[in-house]
């Protein structure tokens, strides 16, 4: 079975008589279990773009420069 | 009252109890990466107007360091927008991926300082992807043990960062290392422990369940399964991603049951729609041969080999589920 088959087959686990809020959450919930599955064709840049912008530690004074030099009253 | 433009011009006459020396110090802890919680707690009961400029500053540079968004998107509604601190707020809102109502990048109205600034404070690649390419190229030379460490950190890593997209991204890392090992029959280490320290056995499981899709349906049941009975503390699974998890279990083994039978029976061909069928409706994929196909060499090799990255593991969640 591929995942993609299996997240249709999930999908369609909904009780029938579900009301229209209640299949869009189940949906969305298995939408988001499914981000946890690797497609084995994705590159490793692929993978890892979600990756937030990271920021990295210079101490108190370039914070301070900046608001210094920057500021108009 | 002149609003602050610099704590440090009052460092040479402000008495030792002036409150601006409990900014100064949550300040330089914020901006170095380091706690300070007797002066985390003094800066919350400050509540001098002349302050809250600064108060609130402190609280954005630390929520901007941890990456939670919320916590920093508060922290900016909290700094008057004519108040010093305030010519930050575009170097926070582009390290937010936000956008100006004209489309453009929130630095474009910056200063010049506030966008050297930002150049200073943002890594061009982010660390991990760093570690994750040294991974991968420790891998190609075969250095196993090296690869094993730095995939370890990349894992534990995304697992800890606070973004609600990084567990999943630590579970699919996961399951690209899992198939890289696969891939270069590499079978020296058990990967699967290595997972399990970095994600715990919940997430860990959850990994395994899915690069074993589609490889071995049986075995990737039993890790869904596994993943919603097991104990202990996990980040992705919540009550209903444990429903989830035990209904594809379910799924899978119904699904392995139907082909079985399709198999076994003279009419194989003409009932491996049906199987199909009723293994996805409502499915429009169209049904191919290799799905009849049982365990792939893949994890026949697994199952062989007891320090295959996560063979020797198997056995202990390969339980029928309740």
């Amino acid at each position: 079975m591929t995942l993609t088959e299996l997240k249709i087959a999930l999908h369609g686990r909904v009780p029938a008589d579900a009301n229209a809020e209640y299949r869009k959450n189940w949906y969305e919930a298995v939408d988001r279990f499914f981000q946890a599955a690797q497609s084995d064709e994705a590159s490793l840049d692929e993978l890892l773009n979600p990756l937030p912008v990271k920021a990295r530690y210079v101490g108190p004074g370039p914070w301070l420069d900046a608001i210094r030099d920057s500021y108009r009253a | 009252m002149t609003p602050i433009t610099d704590p440090r011009t009052f460092l040479t006459t402000a008495p030792p109890s002036a409150p601006i020396w409990t900014l100064i110090d949550a300040f330089d802890a914020a901006a170095n990466g380091m706690t300070n919680p007797e002066a985390e707690e003094r800066l919350e009961k400050i509540d001098d107007e002349h302050f809250l400029a600064w108060k609130a500053l402190v609280h954005a540079i630390n929520a901007f360091y941890v990456d939670d968004r919320p916590a920093l998107e508060k922290a900016i509604l909290d700094i008057p927008p004519n108040s010093p601190p305030a010519v930050l707020i575009p170097l926070f809102n582009a390290w937010g991926g936000k956008t100006d109502p004209d489309g453009g990048s929130p630095l474009g109205n910056a200063g010049r300082v506030v966008i050297e600034l930002y150049k200073r404070v943002i890594f061009a690649v982010h660390p991990v992807k760093l570690l994750a390419d040294q991974a991968e190229e420790a891998l190609r030379q075969g250095m196993i043990d090296h690869f094993e460490l730095m995939a370890s950190r990349v894992l534990r890593e995304l697992h800890e960062l606070k973004s609600p997209e990084a567990v999943a991204l630590a579970i699919r890392y996961a399951q690209r290392c899992l198939s890289l090992l696969d891939e270069t029959g590499e079978d020296s280490i058990d990967f699967f422990s290595v997972i399990v320290r970095a994600l715990g056995r919940k997430d860990g499981l959850i990994a395994l369940a899915f690069a074993l899709v589609g490889r071995d349906d049986q075995a990737a049941a039993s890790a869904f399964s596994g993943a919603a009975q097991a104990e202990g503390t996990s980040r992705f699974m919540d009550p209903q991603t444990r429903e989830i998890a035990t209904l594809a279990s379910e799924i899978l083994l119904e699904d392995a049951r139907l082909r079985k039978e399709a198999v076994d029976t003279p009419e194989a061909s003409t009932q491996e729609a049906a199987v199909t069928e009723a293994a996805t409706a409502p499915s429009t994929t169209t049904p191919s041969a290799e799905k009849l196909v049982p365990a792939s060499t893949t994890t026949a090799r697994l199952r062989q080999s007891g320090k295959a990255s996560c063979a020797g593991q198997l056995d202990l969640f390969e339980q029928e589920p309740a």
